[in-house]
């Protein structure tokens, strides 16, 4: 949502060892990589690890609360929700759409963001001119407002949400990467490499983009927690994922109207959004401070 | 442009002081605050199709007869109109109160009536243009008689004088203003409250009208809030900033009945819930024995029980008791039988390898429980097995794919606010369910031409059975409203969902 | 400082406000024919075709927009479909509760930052810091919403301390500037934590030190002043992002403001209403970032060049 103000910085290519030193020595960092590799092993593993069909209702059972309150069961360890179904095995599967949408949108937007912010960047003159444009024109609709006309036109589903975040969300990817390439382009060796010839296409691939990728990394991964959240926010606007498909934000959205009297339903999905949300925003803060030389 | 309009301000800070006023306790016991679950969508009571909306403005304007369910079964009772007569049901005879005054202080006359019904006619614009089609004239030969002539006989006619669109406009006024727009921003009705304040997304407030023909309107003020969001509406219920909320969920009647100073209450709608089928030949619902197979998949009585909490009646009907014409055979006889289900499903050459699939809409907090209804829905047909997808859309969404016929193969809908089974022909059924019965388009043509009361009811519930058997429209539930109430007032609630600030009163 | 360049930039909003004006036009149009909704379902065939002439729905698409173009250059914005009267007013009368909701949420935000983030600086690596990073964070991670109505069921129903929503007097602010101030609270708090610690090893620091000046009351002024500029950056960026994005905390809190009327005019394709309410927001940002860039002028003078 926060088109990113500062600049990032355009430093060298990641290196391994440095790295897991640095993520030792920020337990912020470490926290927050757990958090997400916890969610992405239960994601590609929530086949294995749920205890029931995540779609099976059964109305005599809704509303059970958690095992370890009265009236709860031990094989509905979350509870369920207002159909019956476990939400235990609801938010493991849960897990598996969120993370996808926040990937594959977040994919999606950086692989627009990268080809505008190149092609801006490397073009210029009238090209430049035209995608800045553009760019300033997304800046100033509303994003939210902007997903919405969007997701009118796509229809809800995952396909198409995907398609409607990225459609939003490109701009900060293509503004980073644009500004990369244009010092990179001046840098002496770059300069070098064009003098002795180097053709355009080559130059972009040994020497831009390696340059421009460790802040594309942190925009990108910071974009992930973005995206959940923003699925959670058109889920509570009626453009989220559909059933059968499960996904938390449907899940709170769903499950909102129980807050007061099943707080369960709601509270467990939301849990798991914000964790995860937190996770990658620590992992991405953790990513940022290193690859910024300024705070080294 | 003056893009800081000081109005602007001080409406928004007017707004701040009023509701400061309301949330004082004790000067609130002369205020009565209802919270809608959205905001209206206009003053003009010919420009809008919406139940929340007309249920603001009965309080402002008022229809020429109203609508009297209380005993059970639908009467008309004299409004602005003291009685009314005909002889053939083509030409009618309005006799009109001459005690009533406008809320500006002019005299309502006869051609009052004659200018609200004109000019729906006229204007193409307004959502209810054809509200009055069937009117081939209006008279007024002096200014408490209203002739009006159809166009055949009309046994319908005094069902055009109440709901959308029926709230009587004052010519002179409106002339006055210099077109629609201008009258809107101050109207001006004849009703027991005054229009004073319309602050968008938010509430509308009026005033006690003190020259109201009916006598002293019980309320200084009303102030009718849209709050959407349920969890919020009920909110407010139960800390005492409303005393009215409509919608509200069956899980939480126990904790407004728990909650000191709040209670629920329940009651009978003109409304039903239902499964619309789209029977074209590009559809497995094309198959009359998939249809029958849906029908006797779902377990209603269970719907009933376990999604409303018992708060309505399965039926495989269109209409509750009340409303004339209903067919009361289809709301008793209602068959769950899953192994004849499955059996149909093979009879159709779907073996269980092979599975029907279908996709339902619903939306979502637009009725009571409606997308939780569909899902159970889509479990039952899923165990008898078809392939189910359901598709959850914001009213809005949903409403407008509906009118473009964007939907799969079933989807759910609540018709209500009718006052007649007929309504049952309304509907453009090859356009919407691409169907067509030789039978049934005789039935309407036939009720367009009844030439009595009884004639209109026997031919409407014939249609209706054909409906039902076909399974163009699958009957589910008579849904109950439940709203919450304060003990601040005294209420029960309206079979047709209109909250008349007249209505409700104090202990 | 000539006053040719706030002119300037407003020049340079003509092609922006121009290409905004008709992705949402295409958009919108794809989204399909309004007149669906602006008619009862049993009205007949004829009458809806009346009603598709009566607002030249029945014209393609360009030519809509070249009309609708034409209009606006001639000062008319159109009429909103759903409300049948002058789309302008419709949007301007959201505008104070939109402006005061943002500014709530601001103020919100400036007041949990401002000392969380000193303390957490001065107090570095402490136990208190820890926590308060992670609150700060986590009321980033929670979807508005869900905070939103918490806020509701714990200040408004179990507390009673204020009114749970519509757009009243003051305390009708509280509950809807706390759910949107959280989110940008953590990224304050973390900017003015990382802006004092900057300055807590430089030079001058010492030097005050060694004339006898409190530690705390150096860091604070000079951090503080470092923190400024970005701060700002950071504050009207976010204003900006409030105006028209605030539609959530609004739906939850049913607060009139320009989010709500924007929801509702793009779920009935209310062309005119969705284009005007872009157009005020783009100037309001506009207007933002003229004032920004004039505050950074007043607090750093060397930006006067």
């Amino acid at each position: 949502m926060t088109p990113l103000s500062l600049p990032i910085p355009r430093e060298t290519r990641i290196v391994i060892p440095r790295l897991a030193q640095s993520l030792l020595s920020n337990k912020a960092g470490v926290a927050g990589l757990l958090i997400v590799a916890m969610m992405v092993a239960v994601a590609l593993a929530a086949d294995q690890l749920a205890p029931l069909d995540p779609l099976r209702r059964n109305l005599s059972l809704k509303l059970m609360p958690p095992a370890w309150l009265e009236g709860g069961d031990l094989r509905h360890l979350l509870g369920t929700d207002s159909q019956g179904r476990d939400l235990f095995s609801r938010i493991l599967f849960g897990a598996r759409t969120s993370l996808a949408v926040g990937v594959a949108a977040v994919a999606l937007s950086s692989l627009i963001g990268l080809a505008l912010g190149l092609v801006a960047g490397m073009a210029g003159g009238k090209v430049d001119l035209l995608i800045m444009r553009l760019i300033d024109a997304m800046l100033a609709i509303p994003t939210m407002l902007f997903m919405l006309v969007v997701a009118l036109v796509a229809g809800s589903g995952l396909l198409p949400l995907v398609v409607v975040i990225a459609a939003t969300n490109w701009v900060g990817a293509a503004r980073i990467v644009r500004a990369d390439v244009l010092s990179v382009k001046e840098m002496d060796y770059v300069a070098a490499a064009r003098a002795l010839g180097a053709r355009p296409l080559g130059l972009l691939l040994r020497h831009i983009l390696p340059n421009t990728l460790s802040s594309f990394v942190v925009v990108s991964t910071m974009n992930v927690g973005t995206v959940i959240l923003a699925e959670s926010a058109l889920s509570f606007l009626g453009f989220g994922i559909q059933p059968p498909d499960i996904s938390w934000g449907q899940m709170l959205s769903e499950g909102r109207q129980y807050l007061a009297t099943s707080w369960w339903v709601a509270t467990f999905p939301g849990i798991a959004i914000t964790l995860t949300v937190l996770g990658v925003i620590l992992l991405g803060d953790w990513l940022r401070d290193h690859l910024d030389p300024r705070l080294d | 442009m003056p893009l800081f309009r000081p109005t602007y301000w001080s409406g928004f800070i007017l707004s701040a002081g009023l509701a400061l006023a309301s949330m004082a306790g004790a000067a609130a016991a002369q205020t009565l605050t209802i919270a809608q679950g959205n905001d209206i969508l206009s003053l003009d009571p010919a420009n809008h199709g919406n139940n929340s909306t007309e249920s603001a403005l009965v309080n402002i304007y008022e229809y020429l007869v109203d609508k009297d369910f209380s005993q059970g079964q639908l009467r008309f009772t004299p409004r602005l109109a003291r009685s009314w007569s005909t002889e053939d049901n083509v030409r009618w005879t309005f006799k009109l109160r001459d005690d009533v005054l406008w809320h500006n202080g002019d005299r309502f006359t006869a051609a009052d009536v004659k200018f609200t019904i004109e000019r729906a006619q006229q204007d193409k614009k307004l959502i209810n243009a054809s509200k009055f089609r069937r009117i081939k004239s209006v008279e007024a030969p002096d200014d408490t008689t209203v002739v009006i002539e159809t166009d055949r006989p009309d046994t319908l006619l005094l069902h055009y004088f109440v709901g959308n669109g029926a709230g009587i406009l004052p010519k002179a006024a409106f002339e006055k203003a210099g077109g629609k727009e201008e009258f809107f921003k101050k109207p001006v009705g004849t009703g027991p409250y005054v229009f004073e304040q319309w602050i968008k997304s938010d509430q509308v407030i009026l005033s006690r009208n003190p020259r109201w023909w009916g006598g002293t309107p019980k309320w200084d003020k009303v102030v009718i809030r849209s709050i959407p969001e349920t969890t919020t509406r009920v909110a407010e219920l139960l800390t005492g900033g409303v005393d009215i909320a409509v919608n509200i969920p069956p899980e939480d009647i126990a904790r407004l009945n728990d909650n000191k100073g709040t209670r629920a209450i329940t009651f009978d709608i003109a409304r039903n819930i239902a499964l619309h089928v789209r029977t074209g030949k590009d559809r497995v619902t094309g198959d009359p024995k998939l249809r029958e197979a849906i029908d006797l998949a779902i377990d209603r009585d269970a719907i009933v029980k376990q999604v409303l909490e018992g708060h309505g009646k399965p039926t495989r009907g269109f209409f509750p008791p009340a409303i004339p014409g209903f067919a009361p055979d289809l709301n008793t006889n209602i068959r769950f039988d899953p192994e004849r289900a499955k059996a149909l499903l093979k009879e159709a050459g779907f073996d269980g390898r092979k599975r029907p699939a279908i996709k339902i809409s619903t939306p979502s907090g637009r009725y009571v429980k409606d997308r939780e209804i569909v899902e159970a829905v889509g479990g039952y047909l899923e165990d008898v097995g078809f392939r189910v997808q359901v598709e959850v859309l914001d009213w809005t969404v949903y409403n407008s794919r509906l009118a473009g016929d964007g939907f799969g193969e079933l989807y759910l809908w609540g018709m209500g606010s009718y006052t007649d089974a007929s309504s049952i022909f309304v509907q453009d059924f090859k356009r919407h369910y691409d169907w067509s019965d030789p039978a049934f388009e005789d039935l309407a043509r036939k009720a367009g031409n009844a030439k009595t009361e009884a004639e209109r009811i026997a031919l409407s519930q014939q249609a209706q059975k054909i409906v039902a058997e076909q399974r163009v429209r699958i009957g589910l539930l008579l849904p109950q409203s439940i709203y919450g109430v304060s003990d601040r007032v005294v209420y029960d609630g309206r079979f047709d969902e209109m909250i008349a600030a007249e209505d409700v009163g104090r202990p | 400082m000539t006053k040719r360049s706030p002119l300037r930039a407003l020049l340079q909003f003509v092609p922006v406000l121009y290409i905004v004006s008709l992705v949402v036009f295409v958009l919108v149009y794809l989204t399909g024919d309004p007149s669906a909704l602006l008619i009862p379902e049993d009205a007949s065939e004829a009458d809806r075709l009346a009603l598709i002439t009566a607002w030249g729905l029945d014209q393609p698409w360009y030519t809509q927009y070249l009309h609708y173009m034409a209009n606006i250059l001639s000062g008319d914005f159109g009429v909103s479909y759903r409300y049948g009267t002058d789309a302008l007013p419709v949007v301007l009368e959201r505008i104070p509760a939109t402006l005061t909701l943002t500014a709530g949420g601001l103020v919100v935000a400036i007041l949990i930052a401002l000392p969380t983030g000193i303390f957490a600086a001065l107090r570095r690596n402490s136990l208190p810091d820890f926590a308060i990073s992670a609150v700060t964070v986590l009321g980033k991670a929670m979807p508005n919403f869900w905070v939103g109505i918490m806020l509701i069921l714990i200040f408004g129903v179990w507390l009673r301390l204020v009114p749970v929503s519509g757009s009243g007097g003051f305390a009708h602010l509280i509950l809807p500037a706390m759910t949107l101030g959280t989110g940008f609270a953590a990224e304050l708090t973390k900017l003015i934590r990382s802006s004092l610690l900057e300055v807590m090893g430089q030079d001058y620091i010492r030097t005050a030190r060694a004339k006898g000046v409190p530690e705390t009351l150096v860091v604070l002024r000079h951090g503080l002043r470092n923190a400024l500029i970005p701060a700002l950056t950071m504050t009207s960026l976010h204003a900006i992002a409030l105006l028209g994005g605030a539609l959530v905390t609004e739906t939850v809190f049913s607060w009139p403001g320009l989010g709500q009327l924007v929801v509702q005019a793009v779920y009935v394709k209310d062309m005119a209403v969705i284009q005007i309410a872009v157009f005020v927001i783009t100037i309001m940002a506009l207007t933002i970032n003229l004032a920004t860039d004039a505050l950074y002028r007043l607090i750093d003078p060397r930006l006067r060049h």
